[in-house]
């Protein structure tokens, strides 16, 4: 069965095909490919620069796949959570797809897509498991039963794990993305150096906050402006890792975990990978971290879980909508 | 335009200006239609917005940040309230490019504007709030208003 995936709720126009709901033949992610044409840094968020992008990665992801359409079994497409505009540009050029081919549309869930992107693989966890969703726009905590149903343990009650990177690399100077900026920076620097404050609830929610240590990172950064940068990035890093391990540990003493996976774009931070790699090896929990390129925003992972859920029967017509607020 | 300061000594007296001016806003409506919040990164916006979404029964975690995202729409039983951030978007294309000013002038809708001095947007209907950043737990806040909408915030905040 071979399902293309299209992906673009925010900054990246991407462009999957993929066999059997694991085997990607094409994974065409704009940012990686047509910057590089350019020569330069194209900007991306509006859905007109969505607009720009798509017939460019569908014609070449199909290349590269050596498919056409008479080829494909169904078109998946990412239609929320995300900016609508830039949802819509995706959704109606797969709908113009489906329509052209007869070619069963379905839509997909960005937050769950990501999920799926350790299911590309043939080694991938078994159900049920605990997955880390770590990205700009999430920091969830989850019980993974199926491919479409979560079970919230914990969530970002204001700013997003990545959002706290991209700001704190920002406001230091540097530049967007910041996280593999951070993540550079901070194997000069020492983790131990600076004392970042990690939050507290009063309940005892499993929640994360992200909004309170940016602020005591700027703060820290606003009185000291003569520390070093790389001891400031590496100890905010440190910081902003342990938050999720305290909260893991505080899950582990109730539950019994020995499945975890890791996903979204702030799964290729190196600290991460490595304390996570540690922290599982140590509790006994098989860990699962996409490769780098499945990390961030790809459609891979949207027509891999738009075959799953095409196998299972499921199908949208050529009304389905695009809506800005998924899980939260 | 006019503009008077105030000054807020913790995180939860910027949440409690945010709930106020939500209260101004549904005692006189169509006053207000959209709020500009500038300030640097940390200074209370999005803490300000928990607060106006507050007394809307929106939850303080409900209220996430929008910088990844860009827009977050808030329904309310007579008027959608959105809660945009600018902070990634630089040319006014890419402003543009989001269908902002359809969300701007929908009809009896409301929109909290982080980054908002982005947005080259004048309207009489708008207040623009200003955050600066004093130090761990001080700001000082200005509030720029035109002469009608002015008054009454005055008036309001005052007591």
């Amino acid at each position: 069965m071979i399902v293309i995936g299209i992906e673009t709720s925010c900054d990246d126009t991407s462009f999957a095909v993929v066999e059997d709901g694991y085997k990607i033949r094409a994974n065409i992610i704009s940012s990686q490919t047509i910057h590089s044409k350019y020569g330069g840094v194209v900007p991306e968020l509006a859905s007109r620069e969505h607009i720009k992008n798509i017939s460019y990665v569908f014609e070449k992801g199909m290349k590269a796949a050596k498919i056409t359409l008479k080829d494909v079994d169904g078109i998946a497409v990412t239609n929320r959570p995300g900016l609508i505009v830039s949802l819509l540009v995706g959704l109606n050029f797969a709908k113009g797809l489906a329509y052209a081919g007869r070619i069963p549309l379905i839509g997909v869930n960005h937050t769950l897509g990501h999920i799926y992107s350790n299911h590309l693989s043939k080694s991938e966890p078994e159900f049920p498991y605990i997955g880390f969703i770590l990205s700009g726009g999430h920091t969830i905590l989850c019980k993974v039963h199926n491919y479409t149903t979560i079970e919230v343990i914990g969530t970002t009650r204001d700013d997003a794990i990545g959002e706290a990177f991209d700001k704190i690399s920002k406001f230091m100077g540097f530049g967007y993305p910041g996280g593999p900026i951070i993540d550079k920076l901070s194997k000069s620097g020492n983790p131990n150096s600076i004392k970042f404050p990690r939050p507290r609830f009063k309940d005892k929610s499993l929640d994360f906050s992200y909004s309170g240590l940016k602020t005591a990172v700027l703060n820290y950064y606003r009185k000291n402006p003569d520390t070093s940068k790389a001891d400031i990035a590496a100890s905010f890093q440190k910081t902003a890792i342990d938050i999720l391990i305290i909260n893991l540990k505080r899950y582990l003493e109730k539950e019994n975990v020995s499945r975890l996976s890791i996903t979204g774009g702030v799964s290729a931070n190196s600290y991460l990978r490595k304390t996570m790699t540690e922290f599982s090896k140590n509790n006994n929990i098989k860990l699962f971290i996409p490769s780098h390129e499945l990390c961030t925003d790809n459609a891979a992972m949207i027509a891999g879980l738009g075959t799953r859920l095409l196998e299972e029967g499921k199908k949208d017509t050529l009304k389905l909508d695009a809506y800005s607020r998924g899980i939260k | 335009m006019k503009k008077f300061k105030l000054r807020t000594s913790s995180e939860d007296e910027t949440f409690q200006l945010g709930f106020r001016f939500a209260e101004l806003v549904n005692s006189s409506p169509g006053l207000v239609k959209n709020f500009i919040l500038t300030g640097d990164l940390g200074c209370g916006k999005t803490i300000f917005v928990k607060g106006f979404l507050s007394s809307f029964e929106f939850l303080k975690s409900e209220v996430t940040s929008p910088t990844f995202i860009i827009l977050k729409r808030f329904e309310t039983a007579d008027r959608n309230i959105y809660h945009i951030d600018l902070y990634r978007l630089n040319s006014p294309g890419e402003i543009e490019g989001i269908g902002i000013y359809d969300f701007l002038e929908e009809d009896n809708a409301i929109s909290l504007i982080e980054w908002g001095e982005k947005l080259n947007y004048n309207s009489d209907n708008s207040v623009k709030v200003v955050f600066n950043w004093i130090d761990e737990e001080l700001r000082d806040i200005t509030v720029e208003a035109e002469n009608d909408i002015f008054k009454i915030i005055e008036k309001r905040l005052s007591t």
